[in-house]
């Protein structure tokens, strides 16, 4: 009875909230998971070495940290039972502890249960297994395989060329920008500069070089260049402008003015995987998955993290199985029912 | 779309200048009419919220500029409910919430205002109900600053009644402010693990809501546990306050995580 009073009192209630928001701070204000070479960079070969031994560096999974909060949970667990005697008068401040009681159990259930990770697929690839977030390698009770991949814009790509001049002040090496026009293939783009006409003859979204000459590889865009022609010479071969190496290949008109090739993709509205979900070697069923719409089979999520703006193919999918979840959601019902009822008179 | 943030602004302006006026000229009506400016301005913020809603085609919430347009939105609003179900105790506050409706636009102003399209992750119904949620309990817990701020200046005798009005609004607000907090956390926790499959990532915007709303739990601990009332409470608000805004603005601009964007 003495040690349930001990854990139970408020004054347990305050040391502890007092170290958990020094822990909390800390692991604020401390940049986490970095590597050992950039905390030594910020806080000094000493400072550094501290850091780790003392796990700031990963507070939030260090020994000291799971202690503290397990000290929350025997904490609101003892009083949680204090007050079952007071729950007629005080059902509202009971719920609420309970629900953060849940919460502590449901966070103690992913630690020891749950299973995260990622599936790094390109189209057409299947897969029966995963890279957990520790790097070990995950078996799935089924293969996922990736049939499409999509990532959609807001509005249309653009293509920029800006005009650059040398600064003539001395001294200065940069280039002054003269001016930026929005071109499209086909077109001449309309440049103030005088004399000079840029003819934009067309677009091509994966350049590559064969033996017959440029060509375009594909049309995902991973070397986006422009052929042109400067002053419309149309017996001149074109020259290319690419967005990737701005300053490997220069196209300068007579002036002495440079012309450079700004590629704009557009925002991302939205990217999705179609994915299907295989059992020894038959389809069982498909899913369109997005941010925030993710896929359920066999108690595993997934769900659309990334893409690879280099490798149009390229698809990063979350993979978790999380049996806490259940937990974490009564804690969440307990304590907003809980909260409603203690505070509901005090605030009318 | 402009004038009615505009015609806002006006209107908290005079909710703090019809005080004004009527110190100078001794006139009974001052707070009356302050009030009845706060909700002109509360109505045409309404109509600003809503007239940007409709032509971005989802909920404003989406960066720092939609974002403090509606904390003052929904601050003035907690007050006028406060206000509407304390009687007159409250009138006589709303010069301050007009101040601070007045400054907290005027900051407003210098952010980035356009319409813009919504990244992939904001995509989601979970935005309107986790973004609001929040900015509704950081109005709730400006108002218990606002009021722990006043009550610290109105320190002498005179003003008994007063504070002890003052006393529990502060006290009432910042359960308010609490509640919606944690209804806050919790909706962004749900929405994390709906979109990303983790409730909890120990993002800083994460970790510094975390620390904020422990702060205020261990304040009403104190208060109903050890009697922590009046000016300690007070002085609890003040600090509650400036994790508050740490956790809001500080956030956004020193730190990099899942809530960059806003």
């Amino acid at each position: 009875m003495k040690l349930l009073n001990s854990l139970s009192s408020i004054k347990f209630f305050f040391a502890l909230s007092a170290l958990m928001l020094l822990a909390f701070l800390l692991g604020g204000v401390i940049p986490q998971g970095e590597s050992p070479e950039a905390y030594q960079e910020m806080f000094g070969r000493i400072g550094g070495a501290w850091l780790k031994n003392l796990r700031l560096n990963n507070v939030f999974s260090s020994y000291w940290f799971l202690a503290l909060m397990a000290g929350g949970a025997l904490n609101i667990l003892a009083c949680t039972v204090k007050q079952w005697k007071v729950l007629k008068q005080r059902p509202g401040v009971f719920l609420s502890h309970l629900g953060v009681m849940l919460m502590f159990v449901g966070g103690g259930v992913q630690g020891l249960f749950s299973v995260r990770g990622t599936l790094a697929m390109e189209m057409g690839q299947t897969r029966g297994e995963f890279a957990g977030n520790d790097g070990v390698s995950v078996p799935m009770p089924f293969e996922v395989s990736l049939k499409d991949f999509q990532v959609r814009y807001w509005g249309q790509e653009k293509h920029i060329v800006h005009a650059l001049k040398k600064c003539g002040e001395p001294g200065h090496d940069g280039d002054d920008l003269l001016e930026s026009v929005e071109v499209e293939p086909g077109k001449d783009a309309p440049f103030k500069s005088p004399g000079v006409s840029l003819s934009v003859l067309k677009f091509l979204p994966n350049f590559s070089l064969s033996e017959s000459g440029p060509l375009n590889q594909d049309e995902s865009r991973q070397n986006p260049a422009l052929a042109v022609k400067l002053n419309n010479d149309r017996a001149a071969k074109p020259s290319y402008l690419f967005a990737n190496y701005q300053d490997a290949h220069e196209v300068r008109d007579s002036s002495g003015v440079r012309y450079v090739y700004e590629y704009n993709p557009g925002m991302i509205k939205q990217f999705e995987s179609r994915i299907a979900f295989l059992e020894e070697g038959v389809e069982k069923f498909e899913k369109l998955i997005n941010v925030n719409s993710p896929a359920k089979y066999k108690g595993y999520r997934l769900y659309q993290s990334g893409y690879d703006p280099k490798n149009p193919k390229f698809s990063s999918i979350q993979i978790s199985k999380d049996p806490s979840v259940i937990y974490i959601y009564a804690g969440f019902a307990a304590l907003m029912i809980g909260l409603t009822m203690a505070f509901w008179k005090e605030i009318k | 779309m402009e004038i009615s943030l505009k015609a806002s602004f006006v209107f908290y302006g005079a909710a703090l200048a019809a005080t004004l006026l009527g110190f100078l000229f001794n006139k009974d009506w001052k707070f009356k009419y302050s009030v009845l400016a706060l909700f002109a301005a509360w109505l045409a913020s309404t109509y600003h919220i809503g007239a940007r809603w409709y032509l971005a085609g989802r909920a404003p919430l989406s960066n720092q500029y939609e974002s403090v347009i509606f904390l003052v939105w929904a601050f003035v609003g907690v007050y006028l409910l406060f206000k509407h179900y304390s009687g007159r105790e409250l009138e006589w506050l709303a010069p301050w919430t007009g101040l601070v409706a007045v400054l907290s636009m005027g900051g407003a102003s210098f952010l980035g205002s356009e319409i813009s399209p919504l990244v992939p992750a904001l995509q989601s119904n979970w935005l309107f109900i986790h973004v609001s949620t929040v900015m509704t309990g950081y109005g709730a817990l400006l108002l218990s600053f606002l009021g722990a701020a006043v009550f610290i200046f109105m320190a002498k005798a005179e003003h008994a009644e007063k504070r002890k009005s003052l006393e529990s609004l502060v006290y009432r607000a910042c359960l308010v402010g609490f509640w919606l907090l944690t209804l806050g956390i919790i909706t962004g926790a749900v929405w994390a693990n709906s979109a990303w499959g983790s409730y909890w990532s120990w993002d800083p915007k994460e970790t510094w809501s975390l620390i904020t709303w422990l702060y205020y739990a261990v304040a009403i601990h104190l208060r109903r546990t050890k009697g922590w009332r009046d000016k300690k409470f007070a002085g609890l608000m003040l600090w509650g306050f400036v994790l508050v805004m740490f956790t809001y603005f500080g956030v956004n601009y020193l730190m990099s995580g899942l809530h960059s964007y806003g």
